[in-house]
């Protein structure tokens, strides 16, 4: 375990500065080829033919130092701090073409953001009260033709019901008990949960219930 | 060169770290061409193995603490660095080593086992 961690510490090191352990790689592969020729020169091949042998036996000298980075560093830190700094190389290079990139970027996250926050808001977000889906709209009308301004009542109406009906669930037993209009108008009262019914004002006058329109906050 | 390949024996991450920790415990301190030479040397078929391939187990047995590389000078005057076995590598290599006999044996009564 202490193994494990003095070994994430030491990776961590190299991915942040990767030149200590680079120039020490590159020494140590040099002085590794340089025993291998040694080695082929003393049985009798000439530099270049022994240079050859050290580097046939060494194995792809790149591939290996490729292998070697990846277990000393943490190739993840090592990517990022390398795209990180292409990046500012290239800021550098085309300002003007990085502002706009990073304007249109911030730009489309901004629009994917309240675009996000909006469909949200209207469609997943719970309401504000409790039992929110039990919240309905009621529309007054009279001899069947709806007011100046769709789904409102008058106040008289409003109070009426009011009485009677403190909060959703109430008008919506309200609505199903056909507690009415004590004015005697026509009342549409609209809320899946009443949907079929036939109620009866309290004046007697019939209250119908429409097709429910769920609130939403 | 085909044939080569097919001789060339497959070694596994944590069977070279065992076979570095023991080459280091019984040898004492050795570079890393030192160290393939032995491991040629101590295979009774040629060992055809690229001797870049220790080099991420020398790392990673560096970076555990298991051994500690230092620079120095070897007879033909070449600089070369040195890696040595620690306490923590020495207690590594046994545990290391009770391992691979428990799986090594595993296997061998498996190919043993005839049905």
């Amino acid at each position: 375990m202490a193994g494990q961690v003095k070994r994430l510490l030491a990776r961590l090191r190299n991915a942040l500065r990767p030149e200590l352990a680079e120039a020490d790689l590159t020494r140590e592969v040099a002085s590794h080829l340089g025993l291998l020729e040694d080695a082929y020169r003393a049985r009798g091949l000439s530099p270049a033919e022994a240079r050859l042998a050290a580097l046939r036996q060494f194995g792809p000298v790149e591939r290996v130092k490729s292998l070697q980075r990846d277990e000393r560093s943490l190739p993840w830190v090592d990517d990022a701090r390398q795209d990180v700094r292409e990046l500012v190389r290239a800021g550098l290079r085309r300002p003007w073409a990085t502002v706009s990139a990073a304007t249109l970027i911030a730009l489309a996250v901004a629009g994917t953001t309240t675009l996000g926050s909006v469909v949200y808001g209207v469609l997943f977000r719970p309401l504000a009260w409790p039992d929110g889906d039990s919240l309905i709209r009621i529309e007054e009308t009279r001899g069947g033709q709806r007011g100046r301004i769709p789904w409102t009542i008058s106040n008289a109406t409003y109070l009426a019901w009011m009485a009677k009906a403190e909060t959703g669930r109430s008008a919506r037993r309200l609505a199903r008990a056909g507690a009415g209009d004590p004015t005697g108008r026509r009342t549409r009262c609209s809320t899946r949960g009443c949907r079929g019914d036939h109620a009866v004002a309290d004046a007697g006058a019939p209250c119908h219930a429409g097709a429910g329109t769920p609130v939403r906050g | 060169m085909a044939s080569e390949r097919a001789g060339r024996i497959e070694v596994f991450q944590g069977t070279l770290d065992l076979i570095v920790l023991r080459a280091l415990s019984t040898m004492g301190p050795l570079h890393a061409y030192g160290l393939a030479a032995r491991l040629e040397r101590v295979a009774d078929d040629p060992f055809p193995l690229n001797q870049g391939t220790l080099y991420p187990a020398l790392v990673r047995l560096e970076q555990k603490g298991w051994i500690r590389g230092t620079w120095g000078r070897t007879d033909t005057n070449r600089e070369a660095k040195y890696y040595a076995i620690t306490k923590a590598g020495l207690r590594a290599l046994e545990s290391e080593t009770g391992r691979w006999r428990r799986l090594s044996g595993l296997v061998e009564r498996l190919l043993a086992d005839r049905g």
